[in-house]
């Protein structure tokens, strides 16, 4: 064999050339033949750089860039009132008022730190690296204990019938759904056959959902996915259908957050047109809420939580390395707020009547904050 | 035939992917796999065309571009990085187990090992794309390379 070097040199090389000639026998693999953005300006401007970079040429024709690039209208879709929020409100209140840096005790925070889940009244963090995850425990102001280590990538987690479930990918099973128990023993659950990825999961009324993508048939030479909802029966997956017409998400969209409403499942999503809550009404329908009615694709939400009687959505936005909350009471009207020195949220969790929001900061460094009377503040809290 | 003259915005942005188009790629390929990095990389374009105005202005239009590509990508961190297998027949020299191992390695380590010496990309140019400091280029890349040779070694 050859040096390291040289092997990743040819193996890079050489699987390039391959990709480039499948590219250029057929351009129709970037434009009419995919579930393209319904943006005709962009479409058109990604075909050229597709097909461009592919040659190698740089000698592109662009459009002007004053034309109208709003995307086309979505299908209109009846709204009926919103329901009503049950979880009781915390007593705080948020201010504008933030501390600044990172808390003393985010030493203990593990590096790759993404994720944040309540369990049996716990906070956990879960870190992910290297195809691997580690399940922290916390408890108090002491420094979080390794529990668990899971084999893959960990995406999102919730509590179901006193084990907390994870989603996420593995290496070899792809899609990856783990049971981890009381006495932290790991069970690899199948994932739903059918999906590509999953990744939101919630428990609503003594039942589990999780959300994910399935490939779009009628595309088959796309990347993109139709979104998939899957309902845990206790011995395995049973796919709820969602009408496409009201789950219309364009080019790179899809479900990002799944929320118990109550008794009602709802469920977040976005793409490059705006972002949007989907509540249930029955077995067979849903309300479709407008959070926001702009670009997201470049500021994703990320994290749900519920305060003062609002539901609040958090947007991370990796390209600013910035977050944006959207509250509202009725979930019909949304207000958009920043809180620019917590830097990138990555998670919010409850535990009991506290919220912890873990996040990065500029440095790369994690930071675990919790909602205080005078807004976020470090956790735990400085010592003097 | 007549010939329009290209717009200055025009000329510029032809000047930047000129320049960055090729670098932006592999990094992107680095760390998605070369179909969904290079369909981040194209998806990056459209958003520098789109917002070229705001581009211009920056001093590092190609990490800035990377992180929109990074963003683009979202969807995919979702699922295990994609990998052509080792074909034999077109690769004889190439270890089997080696996409295996790229995979596993960490975002960054694969980003760093790929872009050093898949593409001789040099330290600092990997360091701005990255956004981060050529001290840790060489970590990511020490760290990599040690990970790559105990699973092949292992294999």
């Amino acid at each position: 064999m050859s040096s390291l070097k040289s092997q990743i040199a040819e193996y890079m090389a050489t699987s390039e050339i391959t990709l480039t000639e499948i590219e250029t026998r057929g351009p129709e693999r970037s434009t009419e033949g995919r579930a393209w953005w319904r943006n005709p300006i962009a479409a058109f401007v990604s075909a050229t750089i597709v097909t461009l970079a592919a040659i190698g040429s740089v000698a592109l024709m662009l459009p002007d860039r004053t034309e109208d690039v709003t995307p086309t209208q979505g299908p209109v879709v009846t709204t009926l009132p919103p329901p009503t929020m049950t979880r009781p409100a915390v007593t705080s209140t948020t201010s504008a008022t933030t501390t600044t840096g990172s808390p003393d005790g985010a030493a203990w925070l593990e590096p790759n730190a993404h994720v944040a889940v309540e369990w049996a009244t716990t906070l956990v963090l879960i870190e992910a690296d290297s195809g691997r995850s580690t399940l922290w425990l916390t408890a108090g102001d002491v420094p979080p204990q390794r529990a668990v280590d899971v084999a893959g990538t960990v995406m999102a987690g919730a509590v179901y019938e006193d084990s907390l479930w994870l989603t996420g990918f593995d290496d070899t099973r792809g899609p990856a759904v783990w049971a981890v128990g009381g006495d932290h023993s790991v069970r690899n659950v199948s994932a739903p056959p059918e999906a590509v990825w999953v990744g939101p999961i919630a428990t609503v009324a003594d039942t589990m959902w999780i959300a994910g993508g399935v490939p779009d048939t009628a595309h088959p030479e796309s990347d993109d996915t139709l979104p998939g909802l899957w309902r845990w029966t206790g011995s395995g997956w049973e796919r709820r259908g969602l009408d496409t017409s009201v789950f219309d998400f364009g080019h790179l969209g899809g479900l990002d957050l799944l929320i118990p409403l109550g008794d009602r499942l709802a469920l977040v999503g976005s793409d490059r047109s705006g972002a949007w809550l989907f509540v249930e009404i029955n077995s067979e329908s849903w309300s479709r809420h407008e959070i926001v009615p702009r670009e997201v694709v470049v500021g994703f939400p990320v994290a749900w939580y519920e305060h003062d009687g609002s539901m609040v959505i958090v947007s991370s936005d990796l390209l600013e390395r910035a977050s944006v909350f959207w509250t509202s009471q009725d979930l019909e009207a949304w207000r958009e707020s920043t809180e620019p020195s917590l830097g990138l949220i990555l998670d919010v969790a409850r535990v009991g009547d506290d919220l912890y929001l873990l996040a990065e900061e500029a440095a790369g460094n994690k930071a675990l904050y919790t909602l205080a009377e005078s807004g976020w503040v470090p956790w735990p809290p400085t010592s003097d | 035939m007549k010939t329009e003259p290209m717009s200055p915005a025009v000329q510029g942005f032809e000047a930047l992917f000129a320049a960055h188009e090729i670098p932006l790629r592999r990094a992107l390929v680095a760390a998605y796999g070369h179909e969904d990095g290079r369909e981040a990389a194209a998806e990056a374009w459209v958003w520098a065309w789109e917002h070229y105005d705001r581009l211009r202005e920056l001093e590092n239009p190609a990490g800035y571009l990377y992180r929109v590509g990074q963003s683009k990508a979202r969807k995919w961190l979702r699922r295990p990085v994609r990998l052509p297998d080792v074909e034999t027949a077109s690769m004889p020299s190439v270890e089997p187990k080696l996409p295996g191992a790229l995979r596993r390695l960490s975002m960054k380590q694969r980003q760093v090992v790929v872009l050093r010496h898949a593409y001789d990309t040099p330290r600092r140019e990997v360091a701005e794309l990255l956004g981060i400091s050529p001290a840790t280029v060489d970590t990511h890349l020490a760290r990599g390379l040690a990970k790559l040779r105990a699973e092949l070694r292992e294999s």
